[in-house]
């Protein structure tokens, strides 16, 4: 049959067998030409068809089967007698492919897994000289534009609070409240950052109509006074308990924001509601890293414990005056009213530093009632205040005891941490130099009359026990993390008591403490200094190892 | 010998259609609609039976013009002898029904 008879179908089967021959590996090219120069003796249009789908069949089998056996072979080697068959054959190292693949898949493949994404995105989170990382705030980002395609009020809400950029996070909530209203509390949550942001006086507003009867929304209203009057007076040294108290008590707006605040029946601070919401999202999106979760507890507003001492101190001199003037009265309902306020705040779950101030304002409070009591002769009364103080003592010591336990656990997440970050940073030494050793190893196959030299034998060296190494620091990098992934389960199950979350905080810190771009912790240069010396000392004996080898040898 | 043959049923269809006539030389194409074997498990047989030492094979010395020359396959002598007692245990064994036994069905 003429070619110009032929069918388009069988014209294009022959063509294409023609050009895929160049495809096949050369010890089975022969054959291919073979399958090939068949096709041309075919006439009918799905016979051709059927022909050259076989080939392909036998194109993929013989690229498979050629991969195979170039897998059984040391890197650098492209047939059993070494790369080149100089004379002496170079080295090569001592496993197959096969082997170092292994090795290097097992390796990379653990940090695959959940715990092991966990683990890389929380180092690689640490490593960050800045106060977010920017693939946590891309993190967030991306978040929050999911939250608005599927309008997910609360996605929105979580990104508002973990944000560190004040006109995003703002516009953010706006759109979360605009979304679902009841989320207004995150006014409270978002804006403050570690009251480095200023509450805007509309978000404080829409609080304070959101949750009249709450004194919380009052304290945070006296609070941004407090810190306009206040915090400036520090530039010029640290002023006197008096001279802040007459500070505040010459602005009557600070005074009736407070006097609000004590008269409210609640205390509701909305830690419960920002963890119920951040545990639930952090359930959902489990690569946020850790820093997220921690700067998103860090950026609730905490009403500075100054103005409850404030308060406290001049109720108590309402108080005394009272008392002098005889009115005991009014000096007993102004204590007890103190005490009712600082039992409710207590009992809202407050940080360590809150709660000790809170102690002290119900202290001073229960001393000077002792001695309204004693001076009115009431001594039924006064063993009842006796009685209080010693509870507040015991209370004290139970609480001191409870921090004591507490913060051991977590400072036992400090040593695990520097384990993990020396773990990823062998892991960044190790991957990238035994990948540039396989590449080096097959490079050179190309070349097969270039001399390495001494670089043949570090790559051999690198090739044949750094993938093992990388296995067995990826487990351990795993091994260490683990106890993270236990106390970020006790987090995102929504059991971790709100008294604990303080102390947390440094938990999730802790990697970020021990990473090498940290410098403000004292150990921290100091430890990461003797690491890079250690590495250094180990990439110079891998360097040398064969020189001495060679000169031993010789 | 590194290589070994796995005599499956598709391998057993080719040394039959190989014995047919032994020493005539037969095309790859030929074989394939002599044993409706495709294209994609022929070769690899083929090669497979090359490489044991069990086929010869050579390049058509006068192909016709504007076509390129044909492979051409014939079981060698050991070959002949392995492929014949290798059918002899296959029609044994129920397993393996021959082709003519399959076509008269």
């Amino acid at each position: 049959m003429s070619t110009a008879s032929k069918s388009i179908v069988s014209r294009a089967t022959e063509w294409s067998l023609r050009r895929l021959v160049r495809l096949w590996p050369p010890e089975t090219r022969e054959w291919a030409a073979a399958l090939a120069a068949e096709a041309t003796e075919i006439e009918s249009p799905g016979a051709s068809l059927c022909w050259l789908l076989g080939g392909l069949m036998f194109l993929l089998r013989s690229i498979a089967s050629h991969f195979l056996a170039w897998m059984r072979l040391p890197a650098g080697a492209n047939s059993p007698l070494g790369p080149g068959g100089g004379d002496p054959p170079p080295r090569l190292p001592r496993h197959s492919r096969l082997v170092t693949a292994s090795f290097l898949l097992a390796a990379f493949a653990l940090l695959l897994f959940p715990q092991g994404r966990e683990a890389v995105t929380a180092v690689r989170a640490s490593w960050s000289s800045s106060e977010m990382s920017a693939s946590d705030k891309g993190a967030i980002e991306d978040l929050a534009a999911q939250a608005v395609r599927e309008r997910s009020a609360r996605k929105l809400a979580f990104a508002a609070i973990s944000y560190p950029e004040q006109e995003k996070s703002n516009t953010w909530a706006e759109q979360a409240v605009a979304m679902d209203p009841s989320l207004r509390w995150i006014y409270a949550s978002h804006a403050a950052w570690g009251m480095r942001w200023e509450i805007p006086e509309s978000h404080l507003q829409a609080l304070r109509e959101f949750d009249p009867d709450n004194s919380f929304v009052y304290l945070l209203s006296a609070d941004r006074i407090y810190r306009k009057k206040i915090l400036p007076v520090y530039d010029f040294g640290t002023p006197t308990r008096a001279q802040i108290n007459q500070a505040l008590a010459s602005d009557p707006q600070w005074e009736a924001w407070m006097e609000k605040a004590l008269e409210m029946p609640r205390y509701d601070n909305y830690e419960q509601k920002r963890y119920e919401l951040q545990s639930r999202i952090w359930s959902e999106k489990r690569y946020l890293s850790p820093d997220v979760i921690a700067q998103s507890i860090e950026s609730h507003a905490w009403p500075d414990t100054g103005n409850l001492i404030a308060l406290g101190d001049l109720r108590i001199e309402y108080a005394k005056e009272a008392r002098q003037a005889g009115n005991d009265v009014a000096a007993e309902f102004t204590l007890r009213a103190m005490l009712t306020f600082v039992d409710r705040v207590a009992a809202s779950g407050q940080r360590d530093s809150t709660i000790a101030a809170l102690q002290n304002v119900e202290l001073k409070c229960l001393t000077e009632l002792e001695i309204l009591y004693k001076s009115e002769g009431r001594d039924q009364d006064t063993p009842t205040a006796a009685e209080k103080l010693a509870q507040l003592k015991k209370a004290q010591i139970a609480r001191a005891s409870f921090l004591e336990t507490h913060y051991s656990w977590i400072a036992s997440f400090r040593w695990k941490a520097f384990a993990v970050q020396i773990s990823a940073l062998a892991l960044l030494f190790l991957g990238p130099i035994s990948a540039l050793s396989l590449v080096v190893l097959e490079i050179a196959v190309s070349f097969p009359r270039a001399n390495l030299g001494l670089l043949r034998g570090w790559t051999c060296f690198v090739v044949d026990y750094a993938p093992f190494v990388l296995l067995a620091t990826s487990v351990t990098l795993l091994l260490f993390y683990r106890p993270f992934v236990h106390a970020f389960e006790t987090f995102r199950s929504g059991d971790l008591a709100l008294t604990s979350q303080g102390g947390f905080v440094f938990l999730l810190y802790s990697l970020r403490f021990a990473s090498p771009m940290n410098f403000e912790v004292g150990v921290s240069p100091f430890f990461w200094l003797l690491m890079t010396i250690a590495l250094s000392c180990l990439a110079l004996f891998i360097l040398l190892r064969p020189f001495w080898k060679r000169r031993a040898a010789a | 010998m590194g290589a070994r043959l796995r005599n499956s049923r598709q391998t057993l269809l080719l040394l039959e259609a190989l014995l047919v006539s032994p020493a005539h030389w037969s095309h790859g194409y030929a074989l394939s609609q002599s044993t409706d074997l495709a294209s994609g498990t022929l070769y690899p047989i083929l090669m497979r039976l090359e490489k044991l030492g069990w086929l010869e094979t050579r390049w058509e010395l006068e192909p016709k013009a504007g076509r390129p020359p044909r492979h051409l396959y014939r079981l060698s002598g050991n070959g002949r002898e392995w492929a014949r007692e290798e059918l002899r245990a296959a029609r044994e064994s129920r397993f393996y029904k021959p082709a003519a036994i399959e076509a008269a069905k």
